[in-house]
């Protein structure tokens, strides 16, 4: 049995061949989702982190509970009948094993009470959000337009085209078409900028959570392949940016519309607690 | 119509100009293109008829999306130009300017003597949200917006950068804030008509760290319309024409992660350097900018791509108030800016000319007069610099 180790902003427990993901939120005595994560985003987090170890994971199936198609996009796990099992608990845990499932128990001391208020004002704004009469006022990033770039912001799927290039594109400044060859950029780089937008500068996909988080971060990345990015930070874990941080891109809800959860890359800094 | 041959390369000059007030404005955007329009007719020294426009182009976003589809047609439609060929522009923030260089490259080409440019946006009838939702679709929606990215956010970015990179802090920005809203205060046709004081534009709320509301533009209504003639029609309509001496452009990688460097605006440079070539001049020549300053930093940043200060150096040209309008170098933002004036996105490009228009005719305020005003220059930059026109001016050819 492994002790609980913290990646990606959550808690992992593992013992053989068995492997637990937990929300470091408690409430009361009860295990709770961040602000900004869900069953979908923490096992992405735990394949993620089995894949450090062992190639060519797969599932046998995935729990409905999860987001099937973001979760293939992020991780690129294959589903067949001799792959992992994988169960959400009731609570935000969850459990990935062959053969038996484990039996786990969660480390309240290594976990923190979640602002109660501001727990429930986001879970209601998820709910609002999440509404299938929630729909765009105008501009927005369609379902097509979002699925057909998920891979590369999902898993961070570049291109290598005389250096790496990410988010991948369709010619370079010669007119060439640059070949979809598969590439990933490593999930980390510095902090190059930053900004703290309130919510009167954040587009209105994040009117609602906006103020609840009072502001959300986004921060312009160098990866350490290369590329740049602006991702926002994760929103349970409010750190102040600064330039020079170091920082890992991990996967978090964006926002809802359209009865639809946006997931995308979030940054978390690595380098302060 | 030129004669055929090609042998001689037509000048372009401004006959007339004509804009709303910029703000929180009661017309539709029927009446306020008529009222621009209106303006700008009325504005001719000699006769001056819609029928005798060949050519329209108007530029706007179509914020709301209250008329997407054949806006043109619709604006040109109540303002006497029925029947003309016209067309919307548009480059996000820099529609006009586009739409300028549109119209200046129509009697270039010896195609048309009379051409209108105008610009036009509805910005302030949308609730709070709705408009957020707007003020996100210039950017790369698709990875800026759902970092939550929009124009505040990511100057703030190049704002940040440009702090780490060079001896500058926010109160570089201040200095500009304070200096626009000072120009501005005497235009009768300004959104924000406010005398800012260094602690006020300091302290005001965090709109996007490190811009606060003085750095900001304000979200305006308004309209502006220029009409250009070709030198052989020019007498008909008056004997003070503006000169357009240049126009330029260029464009730049939309998302601000795949520019090189975000602390410089390199669609800026490329048009300006253009600009200043055809025009036969330097950044030294030049007496006033209107330049695209949506947010402090904007004006920062251009302050150097223009050539107006060196890479590195704007904080101090603002720190020592060079730009200010009968002090400094050259008079930045004389009308007061997008930050004081107002920026109704589409309409900014050609409301800048008017601006031009009127100081080189010598008929702005008293106030607010450029002394000896010869060569002037605007600047329309379309969201983070994605698209950049650059036009120079002057009393003469
Ligand atoms: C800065 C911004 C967020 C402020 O919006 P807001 O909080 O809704 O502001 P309001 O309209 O409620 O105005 C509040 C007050 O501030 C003033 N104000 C508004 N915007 C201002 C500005 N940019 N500068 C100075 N004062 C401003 C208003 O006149 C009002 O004053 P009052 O209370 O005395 O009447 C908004 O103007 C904005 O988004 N600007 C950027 C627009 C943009 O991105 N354009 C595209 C650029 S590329």
């Amino acid at each position: 049995m492994t002790d609980n180790t913290m990646w990606q902003g959550y808690l992992i427990q593992s013992n053989g061949d068995n492997h637990f993901i937990n929300s470091p939120w408690k409430l009361g005595d009860e295990c709770v989702f961040g602000y900004d994560s869900d069953y979908t985003t923490m096992a992405i987090s735990l394949i993620r982190y089995l894949s450090i170890e062992k190639s060519n994971l797969s599932l046998s199936s995935i729990d409905e509970r999860i987001n099937q198609q973001t979760i293939i996009a992020a991780t690129q796990i294959e589903v067949n009948p001799s792959g992992y099992k994988i169960k959400c608990n009731d609570d935000a845990s969850l459990q990935v094993y062959i053969g038996d499932e484990g039996v786990f128990h969660l480390a309240f001391d290594s976990m923190q009470d979640i602002d109660e208020e501001k727990y429930s004002k986001i879970a209601n704004a998820w709910q609002n959000e999440s509404n299938i009469m929630n729909t765009s006022q105008g501009a927005y990033i369609s379902g097509q337009q979002y699925d057909e770039s998920l891979e590369s912001r999902l898993s961070l799927v570049a291109q290598n085209h005389q250096g790496i290039i990410w988010p991948q594109r369709q010619m370079d400044s010669e007119g060439t078409n640059i070949s979809q060859s598969y590439v990933k950029i490593e999930p980390s780089g510095t902090v190059t900028s930053w900004t703290k937008l309130s919510a009167a500068g954040a587009p209105s996909e994040f009117a609602i959570r906006a103020p609840i988080l009072g502001g959300i971060s986004t921060v312009m990345v160098e990866t350490n392949d290369g590329p740049n990015g602006v991702f926002l930070l994760v929103d349970d874990i409010p750190t102040s940016p600064k330039i020079g941080d170091s920082v890992d891109i991990v996967v978090r809800m964006l926002y809802a519309q359209e009865g639809f959860i946006r997931y995308g890359a979030k940054a978390i800094i690595t380098n302060r607690s | 119509m030129l004669p055929a041959g090609g042998a001689y390369m037509v000048d372009v000059a401004i006959v007339g100009a004509g804009q709303t007030k910029y703000g929180n404005h009661q017309l539709g955007m029927k009446g306020m293109w008529a009222e621009a329009a209106r303006s700008a007719f009325d504005s001719v020294d000699k006769d001056f008829h819609p029928k005798q426009i060949d050519e329209a182009f108007i530029g706007s976003v179509a914020f709301g999306g209250g008329q997407l589809g054949n806006t043109a047609a619709l604006l040109t439609e109540h303002s006497g130009m029925q029947g003309k060929p016209v067309r919307r522009v548009e480059n996000a923030c820099a529609s006009s300017g586009f739409a300028l260089r549109d119209a200046w490259m129509a009697i270039k080409s010896g195609q048309a003597d009379v051409v209108v440019a105008g610009g036009i946006e509805k910005m302030n009838d949308l609730t709070p949200e709705r408009k957020r939702f707007w003020l996100g679709v210039s950017g790369d929606t698709e990875w800026e917006r759902l970092a939550g990215l929009t124009f505040p956010g990511t100057y703030a970015l190049m704002a940040r950068r440009y702090f780490h990179e060079f001896d500058s802090t926010h109160d570089d920005l201040v200095h500009i804030s304070v200096k626009n809203h000072h120009h501005g205060l005497e235009n009768n046709v300004a959104h924000i008509r406010k005398d800012v004081s260094f602690d006020k534009a300091k302290s005001g709320f965090m709109v996007a760290d490190p811009l606060t509301l003085y750095d900001c533009c304000p979200t305006s209504d308004g309209a502006s319309c220029v009409i250009l003639a070709a030198d052989h029609v020019v007498k008909q309509f008056t004997d003070d024409p503006v000169w357009i001496n240049s126009s330029a452009a260029a464009s730049d990688y939309l998302a601000l992660h795949d520019r090189p460097s975000i602390t410089q605006l390199i669609a800026t440079q490329m048009a300006a350097k253009k600009a200043y070539s055809m025009a036969g001049i330097t950044a030294k020549d030049i007496d006033l900018a209107e330049v695209h300053d949506c947010f402090t930093i904007a004006e920062l940043l251009a302050t150097e791509d223009l050539g107006f200060a060196n890479r590195g150096k704007a904080g101090l040209f603002a720190r020592e108030g060079r730009g200010r309008r009968n002090e400094g170098d050259v008079c930045i933002n004389p009308s007061g800016g997008l930050k004081s004036k107002g920026h109704p996105l589409g309409a900014t490009g050609t409301g800048q000319t008017v601006e031009i228009f009127k100081q080189l005719r010598g008929e702005v305020e008293s106030v607010r007069q450029v002394r000896d005003a010869e060569v002037a220059l605007s600047h329309n930059v379309g969201g983070s610099g994605a698209t950049c026109a650059v036009h120079v001016y002057g009393r003469d050819k």
